[in-house]
């Protein structure tokens, strides 16, 4: 019989904590904004794959998610992501993707904490992306309310292209305010909602983070007027892009 | 076609326009035409000649416009209700050569255009008599109107609209299902004619389809439900101040509109709060729709679609419509993005200024119309706001008309512009300026935050307020920016 999807999770949490606070300096704040129970969305800025680990060891309950669904492939992967709380969500887009979207509805209605990067992606020159609107959508879904969360330092624990960590490094779990879309419900058909439910959190996480913001898609080329160099979070003029 | 043949090929029986008691029928107006024609041919004018017509809503403007274009010459069109200055400087811009005013003179205008370049002010001087002459043919892309630009983005400009340009909207508004436009329309004309919307939309278009216009000359609300039902009205185009100022009329019946098949909102944004009071009062559904002076009115309309509250419709049949990235790429559905636009109905060029025709207009026929918007999966187009109106605080964009429409629901605002300062830190920052409602006290920045922060993110809240007596809105309600200074 199935497990339950991230039924692995608390073992390997309890496993993981003691080794990861020896290795690295992790100094996490506003864990309070963080509801104890209910259906809670967690929405990160995304700098290493080792991200979801931090916010898995650092939420006080158990996080699901959603991932790549080529991380899927091998029977291992297949198995092993499962429990620790991920679903697969296919991103080329289109149907299976919603179907992804579907059943993370499905798990926040059971009152889950869910974890979903807005920016869809690894940041691949430090800037914050502009945030896909799956989020907001979950959340005027089920009502959950959205909580930013900037992540500092995990780069340099695991900097692009690296799969082995790197010890000793600082990291920081910087948890903002719960965004409550309950206020926007009377505009649901305001063709604008998804996207300003979506620029009001990554304004929290860019605060949180200290990233600058970029109002391109991770992944998109940059425009012209930005400078493309890797960004050293909060050290840039805001950038303007104009769409 | 020539622009003055949409008044031809009706039953002369017909009444084109009615102003007052006097009616004029498509007989009539024909004639009209053709002497007026003539007069100007033979005070030496020839195709091509700018003339100005001074634009109020009349017959002898509608009369002046048809003539202008009939002679091929190229009609100017002026607002009356422009200082003398700026008339001035529109004629010097595009070196008219005659000014028709029919019967509105501006004071002090004429004092300084009586003797340059032999103009002739008829009502003052007449036009003379001509023989008759046969009308020659007209290139579709011959210009047939300029007008100046609104004037919300820097000093107006005079596009140059083809009769080509024209017909294509006139005939493709006309074509739509349920467009309700023909020999039995009966339009109550107050938009005025100096500005495209009222003239190729609420004038030309009416004229072509063979229905009546009722001429209001000036605005109000008591006036305009009085010639709604005296007329029996079946179409009316407006602004939202129009429908502000209905729903505030004291003792107007809630069936005022009964005979009233469409009501179209343009020239600035249908805030949705006011939608939805119109239609709850009135039953029935403002159909907003889209377009430019560069666009000979229409880019999109609600015509024939089922009317989406927020939206400006979808595209005009025959016109492409592209929401665009920063990269010039098409953005994805609902996403937002710079609106281009390419057609027949997009204008020839701003006269006289090549730099600036440029500016707008690429070597494929895109129009770059300067506002941002988005383009829902099944082409309903949804207008945000004037791109260089756009406030980007930490790289984020802020819209004013998303803003301005929180802040003016203050019940101590009665209205507000907002516009973005430079800011050291994030870039702009969001500065708001307002009006105090009748009877209230001014609120402060903190009460104005608060109330916003109810619906806004936080870095869209205006940082300042600036309590003022008046704001620089235009007859429209489109704010003029600008003119807050930087």
């Amino acid at each position: 019989m199935a497990r339950e999807t991230g039924w692995l999770q608390q073992p390997l949490k309890r496993a993981l904590t003691p080794l990861a606070t020896r290795a690295w300096e992790i100094e996490v704040t506003g864990l309070e904004n963080v509801p104890s129970s209910g259906p809670t969305l967690i929405t990160p800025n995304h700098l290493a794959f080792i991200d979801s680990v931090f916010i898995m060891m650092t939420m006080p309950r158990r996080t699901l998610a959603v991932g790549k669904s080529d991380y899927m492939d091998s029977w291992k992967t297949r198995h092993f992501f499962p429990a620790t709380g991920m679903i697969p969500i296919d991103r080329s887009g289109g149907a299976a993707s919603e179907a992804a979207l579907d059943a993370a509805a499905a798990s926040l209605s059971r009152g889950d904490l869910f974890l979903i990067y807005p920016e869809g992606t690894r940041t691949r020159d430090g800037y914050l992306h502009k945030g896909r609107t799956g989020a907001a959508r979950l959340a005027l879904r089920t009502g959950a309310p959205i909580v930013p969360v900037g992540l500092r330092g995990t780069d340099r624990i695991q900097p692009v292209n690296t799969t082995m960590p790197k010890f000793r490094e600082r990291a920081e779990v910087r948890i903002g305010r719960p965004i409550d879309v309950s206020r926007y419900r009377g505009k649901l058909d305001d063709r604008l909602l998804l996207r300003q439910i979506t620029d009001e959190v990554m304004f929290e996480i860019a605060e949180l983070s200290g990233q600058t913001y970029v109002n391109v898609y991770s992944g998109d080329p940059l425009p012209e007027s930005i400078d493309a160099t890797p960004a050293t979070a909060g050290t840039r003029a805001p950038q303007a892009v104009a769409s | 076609m020539t622009l003055v043949s949409i008044i031809e090929g009706h039953r002369p029986d017909d009444v084109a326009l009615i102003e007052g008691d006097h009616r004029t029928t498509y007989g009539a107006l024909v004639g009209f035409a053709d002497e007026t024609r003539r007069g100007l041919l033979a005070a030496g004018l020839s195709p091509g000649d700018r003339v100005a017509v001074m634009c109020s809503n009349t017959a002898a403007t509608v009369v002046s416009l048809l003539a202008v274009t009939g002679a091929g010459m190229v009609a100017v069109a002026l607002d009356p209700a422009s200082p003398a200055r700026e008339l001035e400087r529109q004629l010097a811009t595009v070196g008219a050569e005659l000014l028709l005013t029919g019967t509105e003179v501006v004071d002090g205008l004429h004092a300084t255009i009586a003797s340059p370049a032999g103009t002739i002010v008829p009502g003052i001087e007449p036009l003379p008599v001509g023989p008759p002459v046969e009308r020659l043919p007209v290139p579709d892309d011959r210009t047939a109107v300029m007008l100046f630009t609104s004037g919300t983005a820097g000093m107006p400009k005079p596009a140059m609209l083809s009769h080509g340009s024209l017909a294509f909207v006139q005939q493709a508004l006309i074509d739509m299902d349920g467009s309700g436009l023909d020999p039995s329309t009966v339009n109550l004309a107050v938009l005025p004619f100096s500005h495209v919307y009222g003239l190729n939309v609420s004038l030309f278009t009416t004229l072509r389809a063979g229905g009546s216009l009722v001429l209001m000359k000036r605005f109000d609300a008591a006036g305009a439900v009085e010639l709604i039902a005296r007329h029996g009205v079946t179409l009316f185009s407006g602004v939202p101040p129009m429908w502000r100022a209905l729903l505030d009329l004291p003792g107007i019946a809630p069936d005022a509109f009964a005979g009233v098949n469409r009501i179209t909102s343009g020239a600035s944004a249908l805030p949705r709060a006011l939608f939805e009071e119109f239609r709850d009062r009135f039953g029935i559904e403002l159909s907003e729709g889209y377009g430019l002076t560069e666009t000979a009115s229409v880019v999109s309309t609600h015509v024939g679609i089922p009317v989406r509250p927020g939206s400006v419709g979808q595209a005009l049949p025959g016109v492409e419509v592209m929401v665009v990235d920063y990269d010039d790429e098409p953005a994805p559905f609902d996403d937002s993005g710079a609106i281009k636009v390419r057609g027949p109905n997009v204008f020839s060029g701003y006269w006289g200024d090549e730099e600036a025709t440029k500016a707008v207009l690429d070597d494929d026929g895109w129009l770059r119309t300067g506002d941002v918007g988005l383009m829902s999966s099944d082409g309903y187009l949804y207008l945000i706001d004037r791109a260089k109106d756009l406030i980007i605080v930490s790289g984020f964009n802020v819209y004013p008309f998303e803003v301005e429409a929180v802040v003016a629901r203050h019940p101590a605002i009665a209205q507000t512009v907002v516009v973005g300062r430079v800011d050291a830190q994030r870039g702009e920052r969001v500065v708001a300026y307002a009006t105090v409602a009748e009877g209230a006290t001014a609120p402060t920045l903190d009460d104005v935050v608060d109330f916003c922060r109810a619906e806004l993110a936080r870095y869209k809240c205006p940082t300042e307020l600036h309590i003022v007596d008046t704001l620089p809105i235009a007859p429209s309600g489109k704010p003029i920016r600008r003119e807050l200074g930087e």
